[in-house]
């Protein structure tokens, strides 16, 4: 099996030496958490820590309710606050280990859902107040955490709130706007990573979660509104809307990946092999965000994220399948479209390459 | 000052975050660092590209002939039906012959050819009304392509042969044997894709290609797991204890106890571990939410919630561990 060699301390030092020769470094500080940071966390702890805090908030919760602690005021606000803050406290413990991770973030999670639930009772606030106090709730406490995981929590929460504001507004059609917003901060990270990194060093440690965040989000928003009915029975429609913002994304993204990588091709042909797909998928904006996904995971070698991105190409393939608003017919004609562009893309690419090898 | 070449090859992300926390950069300097040690090359990112693009479009192009064929279009006389998904079979193996089997181009072809047999008898079912259930068909799609998928050296077209045959195992429980416990069915999905991860691994200690591609069995044991989490679930409330429910409490034990030693001891990976003790912590809920007096649901509640939480982190700083001790041995990397 291959295996990569790990990177040592002087290995870092070599590095910072041959490409920021004259750039100051705290060594005393990146020495500390060298050995927490190179150990890394696989992905794997983050999800099991995620999924596990989650069923324990629940099944506390629902203690909760039961022991009818919830039919005193005081106390749910009291005890939301205590396990918030409490939670929160555990993401300041500076070198800490993944012992305290599930603890904390179970704590937030009840914290927060004890305290929504009194604030809800106390003040009889409607879903729309519930979710612009929740907008700014969720701001400051991302500004606040030091966790990765629970910064990705409080993001994803600011942005299902401002999805809640719009669907108790009944503007249904504003979710285009939200799913492109999702999607063009996303890629702005992706694509700028470098540059916001070097200019500011706080992104530096918000940057994974931001990124993530807009990914899991852009994903359920596509994935409970594509095509489906609301609350009111109202469909929410015109999503070619949607897909014109991504296909936008899609060729910017395709530009910038072929001009920075100086591929010796022209960032143009990037344009309109884009624009040609975001064209064939209109009526799929999920198939056009995944494409989007994949192309800038493959470009930041994020492979968590390219997995998310061929696991949802293939739910919204299937997705797209069950859409009756559109004859299977039709769907066929587009797909069959969409795999030619792309068979045509790659006979040109091997067309090109042959060449380039010839000369 | 360190020549750029005497670097590391590749430097992982957290690392350079860590750098460009506590150093002052300038933003080329930076990208610079991000093209050479992150991202992938220009050769990586253009082969990449061209991997995706040709499988995107010919995943496009079958998922538009699978729903054409499903419209059932009365225009398209049955004859046309069967010259359409005929000579694209005949069509995709033609070439795959005049190809080097080991091209991605050729794979694919091959792929593309399994599906298109599926077609064919999809179509062959819609236009003589044969009568046939959803386990006939699946049944004589998996053996005609058998073969095929055997000579292949394809990983995409032996998952593919898998789900069809995890498919074949569902609908016999379902419209041939008509058992009424549905634990038999989940007991041969668990013991069908571990049989499956087995012959994987087997193949991976002989093939080194095949044992670096870690997301296949990654994926089989996943839905082997996933199944046996069912069939013990279901076992724990289900008080009658039958022949099914200890065939799926021995599958338990064989599993787990195999594949904590092998992803442990022979193949150094993290996620089997994590999938493998995810499970046991869902069982052990199901245990505790069955055992504990009915009546007293506040207790349930709260045991439930200090178990999961005390067993995730146990088991996250278990692997943790597990993981810092790996990757001290040798200074190596291990799976993740």
């Amino acid at each position: 099996m291959a295996k990569k060699k790990q990177i040592s301390k002087e290995d870092l030092k070599a590095l910072h030496e041959a490409y920021n020769p004259q750039g100051k470094a705290d060594w005393k500080i990146i020495d500390e958490e060298f050995e927490n940071v190179a150990t890394g966390n696989p992905i794997v702890l983050k999800i099991l820590i995620i999924l596990g805090s989650q069923i324990a908030a629940l099944a506390f919760i629902g203690f909760l309710a039961v022991m009818d602690l919830f039919d005193n005021k005081e106390s749910q606000f009291t005890l939301g606050i205590i396990f918030l803050g409490g939670g929160l406290a555990m993401s300041f413990i500076k070198n800490r280990s993944d012992f305290f991770e599930p603890f904390a973030l179970t704590c937030v999670i009840t914290g927060l859902s004890v305290l929504t639930i009194s604030f809800a009772d106390a003040m009889k606030f409607k879903e729309t107040e519930l979710a612009g106090v929740g907008l700014i709730i969720s701001l400051t406490l991302w500004f606040i955490s030091r966790s990765a995981l629970q910064q990705y929590g409080f993001f994803g929460l600011f942005i299902f709130c401002i999805a809640v504001l719009m669907w108790e507004a009944k503007a249904y059609n504003m979710i285009h706007v939200l799913v492109g917003l999702c999607a063009a901060f996303m890629t702005f990270l992706l694509v700028h990573e470098a540059e916001l990194l070097s200019s500011s060093k706080r992104v530096a440690g918000r940057m994974n979660s931001l990124i993530a965040s807009c990914a899991s989000v852009l994903g359920l928003l596509l994935l409970i509104s594509v095509n489906k009915e609301s609350f009111d029975g109202e469909k929410i429609g015109n999503w070619w809307a949607s897909s014109i913002m991504l296909t936008g994304l899609l060729a910017y993204s395709g530009y910038v990946v072929v001009k920075k990588s100086m591929l010796n091709i022209s960032p143009y042909a990037a344009i309109v092999v884009a624009i040609i797909m975001g064209a064939s998928c209109v009526l799929a904006p999920g198939i056009i965000a995944s494409v989007l996904l994949i192309l800038l995971a493959h470009y930041t070698a994020r492979y968590l994220l390219l997995t998310a991105g061929t696991i949802s190409l293939i739910c919204f393939t299937i997705a797209f399948y069950y859409n009756l608003n559109i004859s299977l017919l039709n769907k066929s004609i587009m797909l069959i479209i969409s795999g030619i562009i792309f068979l045509g893309i790659f006979a040109g690419m091997q067309y090109w390459s042959s060449k380039k090898s010839n000369s | 000052m360190s020549d750029k070449n005497s670097t590391p090859e590749k430097v992982s992300r957290p690392l350079l975050y860590l750098l460009a926390r506590h150093s002052e950069w300038k933003n080329e300097d930076l990208q610079k660092v991000f093209k050479d040690k992150v991202y992938p090359t220009n050769t990586q990112l253009l082969t990449l590209f061209r991997y995706f693009v040709l499988a995107a479009g010919i995943s496009f192009l079958l998922c538009g002939v699978i729903f054409f064929f499903a419209y059932n279009w009365d225009a398209l006389t049955s004859m046309l039906k069967f010259i359409v998904c005929e000579s694209a079979i005949v069509l995709c193996i033609i070439f795959y012959l005049f190809l080097n089997p080991e091209k991605t181009l050729a794979k694919l072809l091959l792929t593309m050819a399994m599906v298109m047999t599926g077609v064919l008898f999809a179509v062959f079912g819609q236009v003589y009304q044969t009568g046939a259930n959803a386990y006939d068909f699946f049944l004589t799609w998996t053996l005609a392509v058998t073969l095929w998928v055997l000579l292949s050296r394809f990983l995409t077209l032996w998952l593919i042969y898998l789900v069809i045959i995890n498919l074949v195992v569902f609908f016999y429980f379902e419209q041939v044997v008509h058992l009424h416990g549905e634990m038999y069915s989940l007991d041969a999905h668990t013991a069908l894709n571990f049989v499956a991860l087995i012959v994987y691994e087997a193949i991976g200690r002989k093939n080194k290609l095949v044992a670096k591609q870690r997301w296949m069995p990654r994926i089989i044991l996943f839905s082997a797991i996933f199944f046996l989490t069912f069939a013990v679930s279901y076992s724990i409330f289900d008080n009658s204890w039958e022949k099914d429910n200890y065939i799926a409490l021995g599958l338990f034990f064989f599993i787990f106890i195999l594949c904590c030693w092998f992803y442990s001891s022979v193949v150094k990976d993290i996620l089997p571990l994590g999938m493998i003790g995810f499970s046991m912590i869902i069982m052990l809920v199901c245990f505790i939410v069955e055992g504990i007096d009915k009546d007293n649901v506040e207790l349930t509640l709260l045991i439930v919630s200090i178990t999961v939480l005390a067993a995730t982190t146990g088991l996250v700083t278990f692997l943790y561990r597990l993981n810092k001790t790996w990757q001290g041995n040798g200074k190596e990397k291990t799976n993740q």
